[in-house]
């Protein structure tokens, strides 16, 4: 029982440093990002304490020797929890998903012209990204992260329909991408 | 050996995860390169202290309440353990008990004596009514033989008189009967002894007899009534009311 309560502590303690040092590394990358997206100190100041506590809570899917993988998960919970402030704040207009879809098309025609580059994935991940944020995300928490649809719609604050709704558009998303970026080649005899 | 194929649609959907693994991972490969981006543009004295202190505060709460949590956690963990581990003991326990009483009971006269003292069995059609053991013999009133001893109703009904009698080591039947042809029929005997109760659709309801716990079954016109003195069990079976068998019940007597 006393080597038990020594190796609970110990993890605790663990936790603890690991909370910390996640803290110190990216506490500024998250007031920026924050920032940026609210353009208010005040309100860039309540995310990071919103983040923070997420983190805290999520501690075990944040690997830190993976600095790639570990910012990019912050950086999602960061902007989700900006993304919730604004719509508290009622600055954020919903679409209806209905809408949405018809939309996407026309923004999809504006980045024709960026299809020569999408012969990357780096690149299809940025057209990705350029037509819906979220989609890029959820692919990115979903094959990249390798988290569950339920663990993402928990960090999200979305219904595990909605997340899997949203993941199966960003793929059809995707498939549309390399379909006209192929259309694109054909037409212009490139590679 | 038969070469298995392979199965095309599982490699797609592989290689599938696998381009999807690619994207994300150059999605948090432009997600980094964003957040850099930002810390160049921006200052970083901008970053207030107040949240600094503000995390000071939060990380020693959050030790405090994951502690407590992980505590709390294991001490349920602990005692659900112990309260399994303990209903399992209870529940060996009480099983080899079990074992071992009925093979005693069965087995043994004088086990059986001590630990069975009133069984009764309802079935689809009849109460099986069983006693323990120990036989105290009886004799009946003036028109029985003179060696005969037991128990024997002093009141009965003006229409019956003594009819018959049968004695056996199994117990002892008395049986009178009326003008109409209709039986009482008394009997006593050890415990143990076995008799059949017609219980069908029959409506049964506890007495009291002479102080002594006892059972009426009631079907149509005929009335059952059992009881025992914890050394000798008694039936009484008749067309009569129930009233008048707890009349002739309460007045049996003893005859050496």
């Amino acid at each position: 029982m006393l080597c038990l309560t020594m190796i609970l502590d110990c993890q605790s303690d663990n936790n603890k440093e690991k909370l910390l040092r996640i803290y110190q590394i990216f506490k500024k990358s998250i007031y920026n990002i924050a920032l940026d997206k609210l353009k208010n100190h005040h309100e860039a100041e309540d995310v990071v304490q919103s983040v923070i506590i997420k983190i805290a809570k999520n501690l075990d899917k944040i690997d830190e020797q993976e600095f790639n993988k570990a910012a990019s998960y912050i950086y999602v919970i960061t902007k989700n929890c900006c993304y919730d402030l604004q719509r508290k704040n009622g600055s954020v207009e919903i679409i209806p998903v209905d809408l949405m879809d018809q939309i996407y098309p026309e923004l999809f025609s504006h980045y024709e012209n960026y299809f020569e580059l999408l012969g990357k994935s780096n690149q299809l991940a940025a057209a990705l990204d350029r037509i819906n944020e979220q989609y890029a995300e959820i692919v990115t928490l979903r094959y990249f992260h390798e988290l569950k649809i339920k663990e993402i719609s928990d960090l999200l604050g979305i219904s595990v329909s909605n997340a899997s709704a949203r993941l199966h558009r960003a793929i059809c998303e995707l498939k549309k991408i390399i379909t006209l970026e192929e259309l694109y080649h054909e037409k212009t005899g490139t590679q | 050996m038969k070469k298995q194929e392979p199965n095309n649609a599982f490699i797609n959907e592989k290689l599938d995860e696998a381009f999807l693994f690619s994207i994300g991972q150059e999605h948090a490969s432009n997600v980094v390169k964003y957040v850099e981006s930002l810390s160049e543009n921006q200052n970083e004295a901008l970053y207030p202290t107040s949240l600094d202190d503000w995390f000071d505060d939060f990380i020693n709460k959050y030790e405090y309440k994951k502690d407590s949590q992980v505590h709390v956690q294991n001490i349920h963990k602990v005692m659900k353990k112990f309260t399994r581990d303990f209903f399992r003991r209870v529940a060996i326990v009480l099983i080899s008990i079990i074992v071992v009483t009925s093979l005693l009971s069965l087995g043994s006269d004088a086990f059986r004596t001590n630990i069975m003292d009133l069984f009764i069995k309802t079935t689809q059609k009849f109460s099986e009514v069983s006693h323990d053991d120990s036989i105290q013999n009886a004799d009946f009133i003036v028109e029985l033989p003179d060696n005969w001893s037991g128990y024997y109703p002093t009141v009965l009904p003006s229409d019956y008189e003594f009819e018959k009698l049968l004695d056996s080591s199994a117990g002892k039947y008395l049986v009178f009967i009326n003008d109409m042809k209709e039986e009482l029929v008394f009997i006593q005997g050890p415990q143990g002894m076995k008799v059949l109760v017609d219980s069908e659709d029959a409506v049964s309801y506890a007495v009291d007899v002479n102080g002594l716990e006892g059972m009426i079954y009631e079907k149509l016109d005929l009335v059952t009534l059992l009881w025992n003195d914890n050394s000798t069990c008694f039936y009484l079976i008749g067309d009569v009311d129930k009233e008048t068998i707890l009349k002739i019940a309460s007045s049996m007597k003893y005859k050496k």
